[in-house]
């Protein structure tokens, strides 16, 4: 277990990606209010993220959603095996009283947080399936996370992650997304959250800028899927 | 979270024990094994219950059905039979039986060669290994979920592993029905 990134924080500070002005701070008006509703739709990302494991057995997912009866089962049929993290709930606990992103500065909270979360051996996971939690760390926090992603997965693994496009929302919504064939997914809607920031296919380009390969998806609902391989 | 249901209606009380008492707490207090009314309305009888002003450190083997709404930390096991972790429950220990429902807190691992279920308002931090397993809406899991597969043995060199993670504690064996101290009442 020496191998474990204890306080993956040391990671931090590599790049503020709002800085560089291709990534923009969640600013302005509220256009409309986003409706919350369940949406079950064709998932381009999903079916590349199967592709690329399609008649192995035995690897090892994380899925950094809430835990669901859908994404156990589609995995256990598949004969993986599954781990939970429940990221947001864990940046909730640690940061969710008071200023959720100011919060995210406080060293104390961060240790909190990171020990709870993406604790694992270094090229240990097959898969992360990160879904829409990202956009809702700052800068510092982002960068940190994406480098402790990057040393957990192996070397040609695959992340799985969603952002939203709309720039004229202050608040956007979040789901829980469950799988329900290999290129669809139902999102199930939880909440309104204000994003840390918005990214442009540059800005994220940066951020998974140590990764091998990234790939976006538009959908019709206002969001960026992208696939990173290490 | 843990006093999310201290105004509701106690959903059991053993007898032979007096959650709201203010005696001390006494030494070898007995866990009842007498049937209860539970939360779950088909609770068969022959069921242990731990109560939930209940505390137990050690090991705990069952070859009843067993319901935890107390605390428990050390190891629990019930290798033909169901465990249940009521509402109340706190435990933390590894948890080995045929079935087991978490319906309160858990913080150990969970091996069941039958069925897991892991309920509304439960939260759970360890690895599971089942051979069915349920989860429902607004249960917070966090640690793997491995499938049994009955043509698939561990690997020797996990099970070793296994064998060598100690259970928060070295305990002391305790049985139910003849307690041997380690159980206090808060």
């Amino acid at each position: 277990m020496a191998a474990i990134r204890k306080g993956w924080n040391r990671l931090f500070g590599g790049g503020d990606v709002a800085a560089d002005g291709a990534a923009s701070p969640a600013k302005g008006p509220i256009a409309e209010k986003p409706q919350l509703q369940d949406v079950s739709r064709q998932s381009s990302a999903l079916e590349q993220f199967f592709l690329t494991h399609h008649g192995q057995a035995g690897l090892t997912i994380l899925d950094l959603g809430v835990s669901n009866q859908e994404n156990t089962d589609f995995f256990n049929v598949l004969g993986h095996k599954l781990r939970y993290d429940n990221f947001v709930r864990s940046l909730d606990e640690s940061f969710g009283d008071g200023d959720f992103y100011a919060n995210q500065d406080d060293e104390d909270r961060i240790e909190s947080f990171q020990s709870k979360v993406l604790n694992f051996d270094d090229d240990s996971l097959d898969g992360i399936l990160v879904w829409d939690s990202l956009q809702f760390l700052s800068p510092a926090m982002l960068e940190g996370a994406v480098s402790q992603m990057h040393s957990i997965l192996h070397k040609g693994g695959q992340l799985l992650t969603v952002f939203h496009t709309d720039e004229k929302l202050v608040e956007i919504p979040s789901y829980s997304y469950r799988i329900q064939a290999r290129n669809r997914v139902k999102l199930v809607s939880r909440t309104l959250r204000k994003p840390a920031q918005y990214f442009s296919t540059r800005s994220l380009e940066k951020v998974f800028r140590n990764f091998d390969q990234v790939k976006f998806f538009l959908t019709q609902d206002s969001l960026r899927e992208v696939i990173v391989r290490r | 979270m843990w006093n999310r249901r201290k105004n509701d209606e106690e959903p059991m009380r053993p007898l032979g024990s007096t959650p709201s008492s203010p005696e001390p707490a006494r030494e070898g207090m007995p866990v009842s094994t007498m049937p209860v009314r539970s939360f779950e309305p088909d609770v068969p009888r022959g069921t242990a219950t731990i109560g939930k002003s209940v505390l137990i450190k050690g090991q705990i083997v069952s070859k009843e059905d067993l319901v935890i709404d107390g605390n428990v930390e050390g190891s629990v096991e019930a290798q033909e039979n169901r465990i249940t972790i009521g509402p109340n429950g706190r435990v933390v220990a590894n948890v080995k039986a045929r079935d087991v429902v978490v319906l309160g807190d858990l913080k150990g691992n969970i091996e069941a060669s039958g069925r897991v279920e892991i309920r509304k308002g439960a939260n759970l931090i360890g690895d599971i290994r089942y051979a069915k397993i349920s989860i429902e809406e607004g249960a917070d899991l966090r640690g793997s979920l491995e499938m049994i597969r009955e043509d698939v043995k561990p690997e020797p060199a996990k099970a070793a592993e296994v064998a060598v993670k100690p259970a928060i504690e070295k305990p002391a064996q305790q049985s139910l029905g003849t307690p041997v101290g380690g159980i206090s009442s808060k």
